[in-house]
């Protein structure tokens, strides 16, 4: 293999140096072994890299953090079968801790039927926050595949009075598979599992890294609450994107003091690993803050149906938006009419606006509501008469004029006006040929 | 299906009737005999025709299921049609049921596919379907033909044994890039047979290989099919990607085995245990029955016997179409290149109507070609309506169209693989078939004019793979680690191995790649002893199995920066310096900026009447010789004995600079102006075959005066050319350095070398082979009817001189004569002080090879 003498040793330095923990001393700078050529293949291979963690650090680019070396303050070790991991864990009593103007006590009073019904998952129906936990991951990256790193798990739940704060920490790769079996340990024994995006990303990430350490997965069969999905769904066109951060400002009025940005995640893990200084006092914050606002947003969450905190205090967060949530998933007709009059009543706007008049007036024409029906297609189409919304409008408005009312010619001239706008813009041939059936039928039983 | 040898041939004579008339009525009774009766005494083609061969019908040996096979797979292949499977099938189903690692190297049609159907089913019903396999296919087409071939299979199990098997629930997916993102998660978790292709498992499902656990956990067999497609960069990138691939099924505690398929090649078992890194049982005597086949040679008539030019090879083509093709019979025409196709396509159609055809009867099938227009000229092939297909090498794969009739193969397609898998296009059970090859203006085709037995014997060339090249093997330990981290232990003496790794643990320099990545490059981080992955990347996505495009240079618009194509590393000094001209489908484009740090060039469009042409200068410095045979002139009188020639193996560092480019006028030739090229040289560190010639014998040869350095040119050239008669490679894989006096040597010196950075094995197989390629450049020197040179053979005589040709075959004549040389000592004899080294040549032909006009035509 062509390893000379003094490669040999300079080997043993290194091998002994890492075991004895001195990530800083750097080994010899010397190549043992790799030929010249196949090190300038790969140095410029490296080179064409994109700019990696490194080019990005600098004190202005640390967000208030400063850098430390070593472990990072506050670790116990603790093992299990797969041998020793690293966890901070903090405790705080669940009577006045607030976060942002919330407090953790209200976990109390969220209601379950709520959060099922805004996540739109009846397994979540019996869903009690003070026997889930609460879950967010810090990884090596995005891109996902078996390279990716879960190096930091925060985990939250509630125990008697008290909250706790527990996040595993990979002071190596080596202690992937134990750290991973605490989190399965900790996430099998509750009832619930509580997630922000959590559906698409943390558990695949973490359910990868089990499978392939040999940890089983407790994910299976486990109700899961993606707070991502409810949360932009009572928000949607009133905050400026889908962020937890924008939601913990905006609903929970929680301003962070100093977060370091979620991509800077790998290169602080990195930088620890190298022996450099590191930013992951940043990391452990920002992923801490993380596990309680998912915590507090789903008391929020649970609160949304009545709108009032416990104390009767009104809920925060957008109205408009929330009464629009609260239609599309009303289960009845008429709480579906009352939503969307709220909306309506508190401003919603824009094609929201729009689509919700249609669903007012088919709503009305559905039941019954004759007189009310005529005003609200009426209303809408003077709104939307050139919105692609209208050839429903039309032909809503064809309907309710055929049957209840009975005017069979205005009925036809409303379906007419529902085919030519339908061509117009391009609906597809299916929709076409329903419109040009009621079209044929009106007709035939006015001439006829 | 591949290999469904049991099948009938659909009936296609004279269905379409007299639609046509007259042409069609007369032109339908002619089969396969008929035909090469025809050509055979009638003008000009007995003249052209310059060999036949006939070989008879041959009965298939059967033998008894072997009793391991359990009944039910047994009854169903039985009602197939199968009553007892060939002896070449019973064998390799054996020797996979006692859990060996088995490669059937049979022709196309033999029926390889039940050979690995077979025992994987088997592995279904034995673990009462828990067992996975994994199909790879070296194209979509294939896996997604075999997809519907295995879910065929399972459901006549299903229907006769449903309960008792428990096929109802097992399944096999296609998993390309056509996937759909929703069927991906069933598949992973419910798909039984996987069948997929080398990119997809490299750059999807291994990285990925969490997702893939229940696959990977029951994995029981890697079926490899084509396994001779799998040569040169890709075969030994490829061969990574299945270390990779046992290495992860080793981690979720599986133990797969190889089942393996390929053409006819020479020494498969070599081949295969590069391949997989494991002894192979090697299943090779093909016992499925065969129709008498005829082959007839063609030779296109000389046009200019003065430089030795003959016909354009493609409208020999059209020409024999009058006489082979027909509403009777189905003919395959095969051509080199896509544009080939389309030419020759709309020439058989504008002439359909004297064919006896129908426009629609006639058909183009290439890649490029929609899949649905492709599976719609396949069913037309299968059910006898298209009667003629001009195709690129996309049908010399398996996919399923049936047996046809008539093969011609316009020019040598490279390899006797291909060969013989172009020519498995024709005969049906129990008829003849005709096989034509009309050769081209190319050295190898004109041997094999002299030489058609060279197709009949057994198989000479041999296939380059080396997965321990360190540049692709570093690429691949990258991806590896990747995927799961590597374990390092120190042995006594302090040297550092891997531990537990059993893929990669005799592939050399790996402890050292994988420092590297963690100290230098920063891709991994490494702690006791183990190296894990530690970068936001995803390193498959930037590694080729094909090679060169990691360093690929992108071609792109001023302005626009729209992408208008791309060109290799190597390549790019020639190609897209500042001033050349860059054609694409015959729009013409002028580089006007080279950025050759981070490879792009800016073109802009242009109406060019020139085209530009780069010299290059490359200087090869020996690093060390690894090998050596040589051999002493016969001594005149009681002198000593002088040095004759020697043959080398070695590892050089090649040095290639672009100098000066000229513009070249279209059609007319004429130089219109040149320009100098100031970028810096391209390096390559790789493995070399190396000829050197005494002085002593160069004297005697007359090697001297003006035309000196263009002979030994000539015969390197020429040695490159025949190279593929012996060694899987295209003449265009070889560089060519040669100098009449070597500073290393200090005497008359080829190189040929490996273009891979790190080598692939070629030059190993050519060192092996070289008094072959001397015995056939000979031959193609010695039979060449031109008189002073011309492009099928040592070039024309404006680049060889008069007396080029005549001294090349002398120095031929005497390289492939006399003794064999013997083993010697690499470095006796050589002078020591080798400061520098540098063999810097009078010429150099890596980049642009005489003929390179005629290539592939
Ligand atoms: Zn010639």
């Amino acid at each position: 293999m062509g390893s000379g003498q003094e490669s040999t040793r300079g080997k043993l330095a290194r091998l002994r140096r890492d075991r004895e923990g001195d990530p800083s001393a750097q080994p010899p700078a010397q190549r043992r072994g790799v030929p010249d050529w196949l090190a300038g293949h790969l140095a410029r291979r490296a080179a064409s890299r994109p700019a990696g963690p490194e080019e990005e650090s600098g004190a202005s680019a640390d967000h208030g953090w400063v850098r430390t070396c070593g472990d990072p303050a506050g670790l116990t070790v603790e093992s299990n079968l797969f041998g020793p991991y690293a966890v901070r864990r903090e405790e705080v009593a669940v009577s006045g801790f607030s976060h942002g103007s919330f407090t953790l006590a209200e976990v109390e009073h969220a209601a379950p039927g709520a959060i099922a019904r805004l996540a739109c998952d009846p397994g979540l129906s019996s869903i009690d926050l003070r026997r889930a936990v609460f879950l967010d991951t810090e990884t090596t990256g995005l891109s996902g595949g078996a390279g990716v790193y879960v190096y930091m798990v925060g985990l939250g739940w509630f125990e008697g009075e008290r909250y706790v704060s527990w996040q595993g920490f990979l002071r190596s790769p080596g202690e992937e598979a134990a750290m991973l079996q605490a989190v399965a340990e900790i996430v099998g024994r509750a009832d619930h599992l509580v997630s922000f995006f959590g559906k698409s990303f943390d558990r695949h990430r973490l359910e990868d890294k089990m499978r392939i350490v040999g940890v089983e997965p407790p994910f299976d069969g486990q109700p899961h609450l993606d707070l991502y999905h409810p949360m932009r769904r009572l928000t949607r066109g009133a905050l400026m994107d889908g962020k937890l951060q924008t939601m913990e400002r905006e609903l929970l009025g929680f301003h962070r003091a100093r977060d370091l940005p979620g991509r800077l995640a790998p290169a602080a893990w990195f930088d620890y690993l190298a022996g450099r200084p590191h930013l992951l006092e940043g990391v452990f914050e920002h992923n801490r803050e993380d596990v309680l606002t998912l915590t507090v947003l789903a008391a929020h969450l649970g609160r949304a149906e009545v709108e009032l905190r416990a104390d009767g205090e009104a809920l925060p967060g957008p109205v408009a938006q929330r009464a629009r949530a609260l239609m599309e998933t009303s289960s009845s007709r008429e709480e579906k009419l009352e939503w969307a009059e709220r909306a309506l009543r508190r401003g919603i706007d824009g094609e929201d606006r729009r689509r919700i008049l249609v669903v007012r007036a088919h709503l009305l024409r559905r039941l019954g509501r004759v007189d009310a029906a005529r005003l609200a297609y009426r209303e809408a189409l003077e709104e939307a008469v050139d919105d692609p919304a209208a050839v429903e409008l039309f032909l809503g408005a064809s309907m309710l004029l055929e049957r209840p009312i009975g005017d069979r010619g205005n009925a036809l001239a409303m379906a007419q006006r529902a085919a030519r706008l339908a061509a117009d813009i391009g609906r597809p041939r299916s929709v076409l040929a329903k419109i040009e059936r009621r079209v044929l039928r009106l007709s035939s039983a006015t001439t006829g | 299906m591949q290999g469904e040898n049991h099948q009938i041939g659909p009936g296609s004579a004279g269905e379409t009737g007299a639609r046509t008339g007259g042409a069609r009525r007369s032109r339908s009774r002619l089969g396969p005999e008929g035909i090469a009766e025809r050509l055979r005494s009638v003008q000009p083609w007995k003249g052209r025709v310059v060999h036949w061969r006939t070989a008879a019908a041959r009965p298939a040996r059967t033998r008894s299921w072997p009793t391991g096979l359990d009944p039910r797979l047994v009854d169903v292949l039985q009602r197939r049609g199968v009553a007892e499977p060939y002896a070449h099938q019973a064998e390799a189903i054996e020797r996979a049921l006692a859990g060996e690692d088995v490669l059937v190297a049979t022709p196309t049609a033999s029926g390889k596919t039940v050979c690995y159907t077979a025992p994987v089913l088997q592995s279904l019903l034995e673990s009462g379907g828990t067992a996975r396999s994994l199909f790879l296919y070296p194209t979509k087409a294939l896996s997604q033909d075999q997809t519907v071939g295995l879910t065929a299979l399972v459901e006549e199990l299903v229907e006769h044994h449903g309960d008792s098997s428990g096929a109802r629930d097992w399944h096999a997916f296609t998993y390309d890039g056509d996937t759909p993102p929703s069927v991906r998660r069933t598949l992973r978790d419910r798909g039984h047979m996987v069948l997929t292709n080398p990119y997809m498992l490299h750059q999807g499902i291994l990285p990925n290989h969490a997702k893939w656990a229940e696959l990977f956990r029951e994995l029981r067999y890697i079926v490899v099919d084509e396994v001779h497609t799998l040569s040169g960069v890709f075969g030994s990138s490829v061969a990574n990607v299945l270390r990779r691939l046992v290495r992860i099924a080793r981690h979720y505690g599986a133990d797969p085995r190889f089942l393996a398929s390929s053409a006819t090649v020479a020494d498969p078992e070599a081949h295969a245990v590069r391949l997989f890194g494991r002894e192979v049982s090697v299943v090779d005597e093909d016992a499925s029955p065969s129709g008498k086949r005829i082959f007839g040679v063609v030779e296109p008539p000389v046009v200019n016997a003065v430089a030795g030019l003959r016909a354009n090879a493609l409208e020999l083509a059209r020409d024999l179409a009058q006489e082979v093709a027909g509403p009777g019979h189905q003919t395959i025409f095969f051509c080199g290149r896509r544009t080939a196709v389309e030419v020759l396509t709309r020439y058989l159609k504008e002439s359909a109507s004297r064919l006896g055809l129908k426009p629609s009867e006639i058909r183009g099938y290439r890649g490029g070609y929609l899949p649905d227009m492709r599976r719609e000229i396949e069913a037309g092939l299968k059910s006898g309506e298209v009667k003629v297909v001009v195709s690129t090498n996309a049908l010399e794969l398996g996919v399923d169209i049936g047996a046809l009739d008539v093969a011609v193969l316009v020019g040598y397609p490279g390899s006797q693989a291909s060969f013989w898998q172009r020519a498995g296009r024709v005969g049906r059970r129990g008829r003849a078939s005709l096989v034509l090859q009309i050769a081209r203006s190319e050295p190898v085709d004109q041997f094999l004019v002299h030489h058609p037995e060279y197709l009949f014997e057994a198989p000479r060339e041999k296939l380059g793979v080396d997965p321990d090249n360190l540049v692709l093997l570093s690429e691949h330990v990258k991806c590896a680690a990747f995927e799961l981290p590597f374990h390092g232990e120190e042995s006594a003496v302090g040297e550092v191995a891997l531990r537990g790794e059993l893929e990669f643990h005799d592939a050399p320099h790996v402890p050292e790649i994988l420092d590297y990545l963690a100290e230098e490059s920063g891709f991994l981080h490494r702690r006791d002893d183990a190296w894990y992955w530690m970068a936001d990347a995803y390193p498959a996505q930037d590694v080729s199995l094909a090679g060169g495009d990691i360093d690929n240079v992108l071609i792109l618009e001023q302005g626009t920066e729209r992408a208008i194509g791309e060109t290799d590393r190597e390549s790019s000094i020639t190609t897209v310096h500042e001033g050349a001209i860059y054609q694409v489908q015959g729009v013409t484009w002028r580089v006007e900026r080279f950025d050759y740090k981070n490879r792009r060039a800016y073109v802009t469009e242009v109406e060019s009447d020139y085209y530009t042409d780069a010299q290059t200068d490359t200087e090869v410095r020996v690093l060390r010789l690894e090998e050596r045979l040589g051999r002493d002139l016969a001594p005149v009188d009681d002198s000593s004995a002088a040095p004759d020639y020697d043959a080398w193996r070695g590892e050089v560092h090649v040095t290639t600079v672009a100098t000066i480019f000229k513009k070249i006028r279209f059609y007319t030739r004429e130089n219109v102006g040149a320009g100098d090229i100031h970028l810096p040289p391209e390096e390559l560190d790789t493995e070399s075959f190396v000829l050197t010639l005494s002085e002593e014998a160069a004297d005697q040869l007359g090697l001297e005066g003006g035309d000196r350095g263009s002979a030994w040119r000539a015969v390197g050239e020429l040695l490159r050319r025949v190279a593929p008669l012996f060694v899987r490679c295209q003449p265009s894989d070889l560089g060519l350095s040669s100098h009449v006096k070597s500073p290393h040597f200090g005497r008359p010196t080829i190189f040929l070398y490996d273009r891979v950075q790190g080598g692939v094995g070629l030059s190993e197989l050519l060192f092996q082979a070289h008094r072959d390629l001397f015995g056939a450049a000979l031959d193609v020197v010695s039979r060449c009817s031109c008189e002073l040179g011309c492009p099928a053979c040592v070039g024309p005589v404006a680049e060889v001189g008069p007396q080029g040709k005549a001294v090349a075959m002398r120095l031929l004549a005497h390289l492939a004569g006399g003794a064999v040389p013997t083993e010697r000592d690499p470095e006796e004899g050589l002078a020591d002080d080798d400061a520098g080294g540098w063999d810097s040549n009078e010429d150099s032909y890596a980049q642009a090879p005489r003929g390179a006009a005629t290539e592939g035509l």
